[in-house]
């Protein structure tokens, strides 16, 4: 269907508009065919409606004008849906720049003879005109067309309606019910809109996961992919693409970890802004770690998001305070906020937007996720990728570092050191491990990776202190640490 | 067919069968409607049809007061209870059915 999308000419000729939604842009490449006609079909509960709404509503927002006509909900309903997303359809209306017109279609109609849309054509040039709409939505165009009965004469009147369309300066959206299986499809629509979404739902697992894509967008080209959105308290809302190394923020600056020596084997401190791994066994002291990363980074005066999937913010606290790390004092200066969350209780794109609304809510530098390993309780398997993915991506563009811990499940080969298959992503990856030395267990620590800078490539020994974490000096005779066995941590 | 009883006990004649055409202008399905509509009122002996006529391309808003957006449209508003039928009437039978439609006697 993508004839055009191949990277010639024609893809600069189309204008468009924005939608108002910027992932959605993404999708589209720049927004939706001005003065041209855009379907939206899916099934019910796809979140059809709301996606139309929500951009005639921001444009109107912004200044232009938008009708919006509705065959399902009545125009109180709409505006009750709308409010509880925080938009002001009531204020919009009374400007004069919004207009909702609600049909209600008869349940019973008896036919007799020919018949056709002109009186819909008549109502809907008299609100573009008083309202001098650049923009308008018709929902659920499909409970009008059903009155039709007959495929081919709702074909005809579909015509007719898109060709009154297109001798229009208008920019319209139309959405019609679509089963992705049986029952009543409407196939030539694709071909007389522009540009075509759909949206879909299905089970994944025991979690409901929503899809969006591009069936055609004519004249354009367009990210042909599923893209995953949720419909949460701020509307229809895509994941953000993935772009890798497009925009990222190239790593420069410094910052300690907390631990001297451990600055010393990173030759200076990990990169500010960068993707961190701490890899290794139950109890080798992967949190605290982290935590005492999230302390260094409050005690610059820089925020932390530490979102914990294992235990709670107390828990945390007071594993921090045994280990001689006080938290609680950067939790009451609001440097550090602990969000506990349990891997189960959504899917990964409703954690996903959770912690990407938490990062702008606390506008923080650092995220720490401890652990990553969690995400595979979320859902499908690939799902814990996706998540991962697209959040080091998105902090990736907004120089905020990721802090990752991950349980291994054995100490033995570093081939695939995150668990998830997300070494690429990663700036500077920490392997911790347990080795039997003399009469003990100790823990090793090796910088597995650290992007762009020299390092040490020896383990270290690693003792938890009452006074946190201390890494041995670095010593040229370390070397015999190599000859270590390392032994399977026992698990609980 | 029987003319409907008088719904209160008075025993006078049932008001006459109320109803409004929609067109758009003299487009040809709402040219046949005017005329289809017509001879059906002109062939019932018995009642004399109460018709008013709304050309949508004029008055918009009274269509839409009637949810009214395919054209012709007629709306029997009595008797009771109101119908839809859409389309340019051709079809007598089916319009005759619907104005005398009694839902006390027929199943």
């Amino acid at each position: 269907m993508n004839d055009f999308s191949s990277g010639n000419g024609i893809i600069q000729a189309i204008p468009k508009l924005k939608t108002g939604n910027t992932n959605l842009d993404a999708v589209l490449q720049g927004g939706f065919p001005k003065n041209r006609l855009s379907l939206i079909s899916g099934g019910a509960g796809t979140g059809k409606t709301l996606l139309t709404l929500e951009c005639v509503y921001r444009k109107a927002l912004t200044g232009e004008s938008a009708v919006f006509v509705t065959f399902e909900e009545n125009a109180a309903v709409l505006r009750e849906n709308a409010a509880a997303l925080g938009w002001n359809l009531a204020d919009l209306e009374a400007s004069g720049r919004f207009f909702i017109q609600a049909v209600d279609t008869p349940i019973t109609v008896i036919r007799s003879g020919e018949f056709d849309v002109q009186g819909l054509l008549a109502m809907l040039d008299r609100r573009l005109k008083t309202v001098g709409a650049t923009w308008l939505a018709i929902d659920a165009i499909d409970m009008l067309l059903r009155i039709f009965d007959q495929d081919v004469l709702e074909r005809e009147q579909l015509g007719l309606l898109c060709n009154w369309l297109g001798k229009r300066e208008v920019t319209t959206l139309l959405t019609v019910k679509a089963m992705t299986s049986g029952e009543k499809v409407y196939p030539y629509l694709d071909f007389m809109a522009d540009c075509v979404l759909h949206l879909d739902q299905r089970m994944d697992g025991e979690v409901r996961t929503r899809r969006l894509r591009v069936n055609k967008y004519r004249g354009s080209g367009f990210l042909s992919n599923e893209y995953p959105y949720v419909i949460d308290s701020r509307g229809v809302r895509l994941v953000p693409v993935s772009c890798m190394a497009l925009n990222h923020v190239a790593l420069r600056d410094r910052m300690s970890s907390g631990i001297q020596n451990l600055d010393r084997l990173l030759g200076g401190g990990f990169f500010k802004g960068s993707t961190i791994l701490f890899s290794g066994p139950s109890g080798v002291g992967k949190t605290l770690l982290a935590s005492t990363y999230a302390r260094a980074a409050c005690r610059q005066g820089e925020r932390v998001l530490y979102i914990s999937f294992e235990e709670s913010a107390d828990s945390l606290i007071s594993g921090g305070r045994n280990a001689g790390l006080e938290l609680q004092s950067l939790v009451e200066k609001q440097l550090l906020h602990i969000m506990p969350i349990m891997p189960e209780s959504m899917g990964t794109e409703q954690h996903l937007f959770h912690i990407l609304d938490a990062i702008e809510r606390y506008s923080v530098e650092h995220v720490v996720l401890d652990a990553i390993s969690a995400c595979r309780r979320m859902g499908a398997p690939k799902a814990a990728f996706d998540l991962l993915l697209r959040l080091v991506n998105h902090c990736k563009t907004q120089g905020i570092a990721c802090v990752f811990t991950n349980q291994a499940l054995s100490t033995g080969g570093h081939h695939e050191i995150s668990g998830v298959g997300l070494s690429s992503l990663l700036d500077t990856a920490l392997v911790m491990r347990y080795v039997k030395a003399r009469d003990e267990l100790q823990r090793r620590l090796l910088v597995f990776k650290s992007r762009g800078s020299a390092h040490s490539n020896r383990y270290h020994e690693l003792r938890i202190t009452d006074e946190g974490i201390v890494i041995s000096d670095p010593r040229p005779d370390t070397a015999g640490d190599h000859g270590s066995n390392p032994v399977k941590p026992t698990e609980a | 067919m029987t003319l409907r009883d008088a719904s209160d006990t008075t025993g006078s004649r049932t008001p006459s069968p109320r109803v409004i055409l929609f067109v758009a202008g003299s487009e040809r399905n709402s040219r046949m409607a005017r005329e289809n509509l017509k001879r059906i009122c002109e062939s019932d002996l018995h009642d004399k049809y109460q018709v008013r006529i709304v050309d949508v391309l004029v008055d918009v808003e009274t269509a839409l007061s009637h949810n009214v957006l395919l054209t012709p449209c007629l709306l029997i508003q009595f008797p009771e209870p109101a119908i839809m039928i859409v389309g340019n009437l051709s079809d007598a039978a089916a319009v005759q059915d619907a104005l005398h439609s009694d839902p006390e006697t027929s199943e």
